[in-house]
């Protein structure tokens, strides 16, 4: 029966959706750790008090995933109270 | 008239508007294109740009924009009858809602995901999205004053709920600890989270908890800031997510418990045009019916949502309209149920005749009311006792509450910094003292909170702060139409098809402004000054808005192709 | 000669007991004839020991001692005897270079920069010339095991080697900071994966795993590998059996002062301050008046070197001027004659 399964398969995936509303918000504190993560090594070579840069260009290379989010967040930057308005909406 | 008709009616009317309009101004205003990559292909990164099939997206966008106001809103309109009032979930949702909520979502496709508010300072003026900050965050000050007055309202008419309501708080710190901390299994958890709460439910009549208003809002505040400052995992994040499952049952029970009920819509269908709904005030129908139903109608909160969040996980632009429409006209379906409840069993409840609803002394309906004609309804069909069942309405809406008064306060700790930021440039005035008292943490917390409950312990009369809420929330409904709207008219350059956009969008802000100046004479004795002066802030930046918005109509679409 | 004060029983005996490698920093203002005393001091010890003396300062003055060029590597001089100064410049550009290399690699994925503009930046950035020095001296101590039994280091200027040997407790500090960052990040995307399964994190069409545990996080093993090795550092650096910090003062106030604060600063540190040693001392009253005071505030007697005619320079002028050390009464046990 087509619309039967039809509904079967629309509510499970309906509940997956809410279901995954259960890590939203650990997934945007993550974003923001991994951001600090890199900045906290990136501003030694800028000056800004930081880790000795030469652990900063050890770990760098191994840095792939947060080094991306650093560069994300802050292209996103002039619009960051959008994901947050979006996240904590009332 | 039978609750079953009317709720077929619902279905019917929404199907059709969906069919008809929706599908008329995906394709004719904002030119959906199947073909096209939206942010979640283009941006994939198996993390956090994941496109989802759409009814998972729609299961979490749903989730997203659902909160306790679609219940709260049309039990107070009732005043004017329920046949306004349905109307308005029914057609102001389909015309003005619905179309607000698709537009502002496809918006944000479009450019990459970005929000709504980052949308209305580029096509208008950099200025549009500083003021956007304002009125949000002047909206959350109001949200956290109705909401406090709406949970304190319910705990203190059935103490139970209070019970139920820290014990579900208990529950979710426990099964948060539990998923995040020991890394059970999600599903098992889930089930545990449940059956706690039934308990949890069950057991509270043995303990009411009955304390006068004055005592919550004081528990309410210190709850508001604390919770704001735990990390996610320990009460948000949990609570969150168990909300839902609340939702689904709620909807669920309800929806097939008044498809099969035996009952009648005795409510009066029309009382008069200036019944008495707001702050024991004749209140015309237009323009002061938005004040009351927001969500469920309209609302502006759900542009940030889907502009913030849902348009990154849109995995073909031919979903945004069953998500972004479909979404928002599921929920007036649920306003649709909480009149139907009231309307069938509203006046037995609140032992009340006909001919006193909306008349001269009339006092607003709270929830309590709702939740025993829910209760009744439900126990028809299902034979779950009413007490019960009213102590599970009741904590659904509470719970949503909760949360929302733990999200608003992040939220304004955070819209807060980003006016102060944006507003104050000059690194000599950032040194000040001043500047950086504000800009702290715990200050930045507490200003909205203690606002917020100041203004629910004053304001005695629940309707008026409630209006104020509404009307605050429809102004940044106003503000993300009219984004859409120029957006419609000078990016997407749909020609008279945008009218669908346009005439919502002035019709809205001649409504709200309107609603707004009758608030502030008619309210003058009833509120606190502070109400007042929040509204007229925001009525006078409405007036720079609609500057702005015929500005940037009249400048036109970019001379470059 | 009055100034040549024979040893007593109070003068601090070295607590350089310890086996194995032995370093001892020789720390003063500029002028206060540093490396002059560094050089005896070696001289003495490599009586008994196999010393070697590297000089940091980049005043270069220490071939000019021996009258012999030192420069680049280490040359032996004398029996048991070597001595090399670095050449910091070549060691800040192998530093520097070797950062560019690894920079290189790690940006291959996006644009590629200019890296020669950046070199010439960063070369100026701060830091950059202590981090260079303590991993040429990192390199040195490691190289000498098994080749020599004593290290002494000619230091360059205080401000810079204080800040040198602040590195280690620094970078420690720093990992802590950072390892503990990293575990709250793993601990967060473990409860991600086992809610919603394992993720790929996808660039460019490539797929990266992410790590959810310390044991396959690649930038926790490095964090703690880098750890490790600061750690073996630090723990040479405060260990009185292995590790020693020789000061040179003038019988001047602005010397006295500075001294102080060099000594405040390491004992900050946690370094064994050894001998204090005042040079250029001419005998007035007002000279034995400040070395008494000086005996009161570092509380240890202060071995007094004269102002002699002209500068020891030479190996034979260098015997002499190294009698007035004393070094023997405080040398390691295990040596030579004694």
């Amino acid at each position: 029966m087509k619309p039967i399964s039809f509904l079967v398969h629309f509510l499970k995936d309906f509940e997956r959706g809410i279901r995954s509303r259960s890590t939203d918000y650990l997934a945007y504190e993550l974003r923001e750790l991994e951001n600090i993560f890199s900045l906290l090594l990136l501003g030694s070579l800028i000056g800004v008090p930081s880790p000795p840069s030469s652990l900063s260009f050890r770990l760098f290379p191994h840095m792939l995933r947060e080094i991306y989010v650093m560069g994300k967040r802050t292209k996103d930057a002039d619009d960051v109270s959008g994901e947050i308005f979006g996240l904590f909406a009332p | 008239m039978p609750t079953w008709v009317v709720i077929v009616i619902a279905l019917a009317i929404y199907v059709a508007v969906y069919v008809l309009y929706g599908r008329k101004v995906a394709r004719d205003v904002v030119k959906v294109d199947p073909t096209r990559q939206t942010p979640a292909h283009r941006f994939y990164d198996g993390v956090d740009y994941v496109p989802g099939k759409w009814p998972v997206v729609f299961g979490h966008h749903f989730a997203s924009i659902a909160g306790a106001a679609p219940i709260v809103g049309p039990i107070i309109a009732l005043a004017w009858g329920w046949l306004p009032c349905i109307l308005w979930v029914w057609l102001g949702n389909a015309f003005i809602g619905a179309v607000h909520d698709f537009l502002a979502l496809m918006a944000s496709v479009r450019y990459d995901g970005k929000s709504i508010q980052w949308t209305s300072g580029e096509v208008m003026r950099p200025r549009v999205s500083f003021i956007f900050s304002i009125f949000v965050y002047l909206t959350l000050i109001l949200v956290v004053a109705a909401f406090a007055n709406v949970l304190a309202g319910i705990f203190i008419a059935t103490p139970p709920v209070a019970t139920a309501s820290l014990l579900f708080i208990a529950v979710a710190v426990l099964i948060g600890y539990l998923i995040y901390w020991k890394k059970l299994n999600l599903t098992a958890m889930s089930v545990l989270g449940v059956a706690l709460m039934i308990a949890a439910i069950a057991g509270s009549f043995q303990i009411p908890l009955a304390l006068t208003k004055n005592i919550w809002m004081v528990i309410f505040f210190v709850y508001i800031v604390v919770a704001a400052a735990l990390p996610v995992t320990i009460l948000l994040q949990p609570r969150d997510y168990l909300n839902a499952y609340l939702l689904i049952a709620f909807l669920v029970l309800g929806g097939i418990a008044f498809l099969g009920v035996q009952a009648s819509m005795t409510w009066p269908a029309f009382t008069s045009f200036s019944a008495t709904v707001i702050g024991g005030q004749p209140s015309p129908f237009w323009p002061a019916v938005p004040l009351v139903i927001a969500c469920g109608a309209l609302s502006g909160f759900h542009a940030l949502v889907g502009s913030g969040t849902t348009s990154k996980m849109l995995d073909s632009e031919a979903h945004a309209l069953k998500i972004g429409y479909g979404g928002m006209l599921t929920e007036g379906f649920l306003s649709t149920l909480v009149i139907v409840a009231v309307g069938a069993f509203g006046l037995s409840v609140a032992g009340v005749t006909a001919s006193a609803v909306g008349a001269a002394g009339w006092k607003a309906l709270g929830i309590p009311v709702f939740s025993q004609s829910y209760a009744i309804g439900v126990n028809a069909v299902f034979g779950i006792s009413v007490a019960f069942g009213a102590v599970f309405a009741s904590l659904t809406v509470a719970a949503f509450v909760l949360t929302t008064l733990d999200t608003t306060n992040r939220l304004a700790r955070f819209a807060w910094s980003d006016i102060l930021t944006r507003g104050v440039r000059s690194e000599e005035a950032r040194k000040k003292p001043v500047f950086r008292f504000f800009t702290n943490n715990w200050v930045a917390s507490v200003i909205p909170a203690g606002l917020g409950i100041y203004l629910a312990t004053v304001s005695g009369v629940f309707s008026a702060l409630w209006a104020a809420f509404g009307g605050a929330n429809q102004m940044l409904a106003a503000i993300a139409l009219i984004t859409s709207s120029v957006w419609a008219v000078n990016v997407m350059r749909a020609g008279r098809a945008c009218l669908v956009a346009l005439i919502p969008a002035f019709l809205l802000w001649v409504t709200v402004a309107a609603a707004y100046v009758w608030y502030l004479f008619t309210m003058a004795g009833i509120v606190n000054p502070l109400t007042l002066v929040i509204m007229g802030i925001m009525l006078i930046l409405s007036f720079y808005l609609l500057y702005e918005f015929i500005r940037a109509l009249r400048k036109g679409p970019a001379k470059t192709a | 000669m009055m100034c040549r004060e024979k040893s007593s029983d109070s003068l601090p005996r070295s607590d350089l007991m310890k086996t194995g490698l032995k370093v001892i920093f020789v720390v003063g203002k500029g002028g206060v004839g540093k490396t002059t005393c560094a050089a005896a001091l070696t001289l003495s010890l490599s009586k008994s020991f196999n010393t070697l003396i590297v000089s940091l300062d980049p005043a270069h003055s220490l071939g000019n001692i021996f009258g012999t060029p030192l420069l680049g590597k280490t040359k032996e001089i004398a029996p048991n005897l070597s001595a090399m100064e670095v050449n910091m410049e070549h060691a800040i550009e192998d530093y520097l270079r070797e950062s560019a290399r690894k920079l290189r690699d790690m940006y291959s994925y996006l644009k590629t920069i200019n890296l020669e503009g950046y070199l010439d930046t960063i070369r100026l950035s701060p830091g950059i010339e202590e981090y260079a020095t303590l991993e040429e001296t990192e390199r040195i101590i490691s190289e000498s095991e098994g080749k020599h039994e004593i290290i002494v280091f000619d230091t360059p200027a205080t401000g810079l080697t204080l800040r040198v040997l602040a590195l280690p407790q620094i970078s420690l500090l720093w990992g802590e900071k950072l390892v503990k960052l990293r575990k709250q990040i793993l601990s967060k995307r473990a409860v991600m994966e086992k809610v919603e399964g394992e993720r790929k994190f996808v660039l460019d069409g490539k797929e990266f795993k992410l790590s959810t545990t310390e044991e396959k996080d690649e930038v926790m093993q490095e964090l703690l590998k880098y750890m490790r090795q600061v750690q073996k550092v630090r723990e040479l650096q405060v260990d009185a059996g292995r590790c020693q910090v020789m000061t040179i003062m003038n019988p001047d106030r602005l010397s006295f002062f500075e001294t102080q604060r060099t000594l405040n600063i390491l004992k900050q540190l946690g370094m064994p301050i050894g001998t204090i040693v005042m040079n250029k001392f001419s005998g007035r009253q007002q000279e034995l008046e400040a070395v008494v005071k000086a005996e009161a505030t570092f509380g240890r007697q202060i071995i007094k070197v004269p102002l002699l005619g002209t500068e020891p320079v030479g190996m034979r002028p260098l015997e002499e001027f190294s009698e007035y050390l004393n070094a023997k009464e405080w040398l390691p046990p295990g040596g030579g004659d004694n």
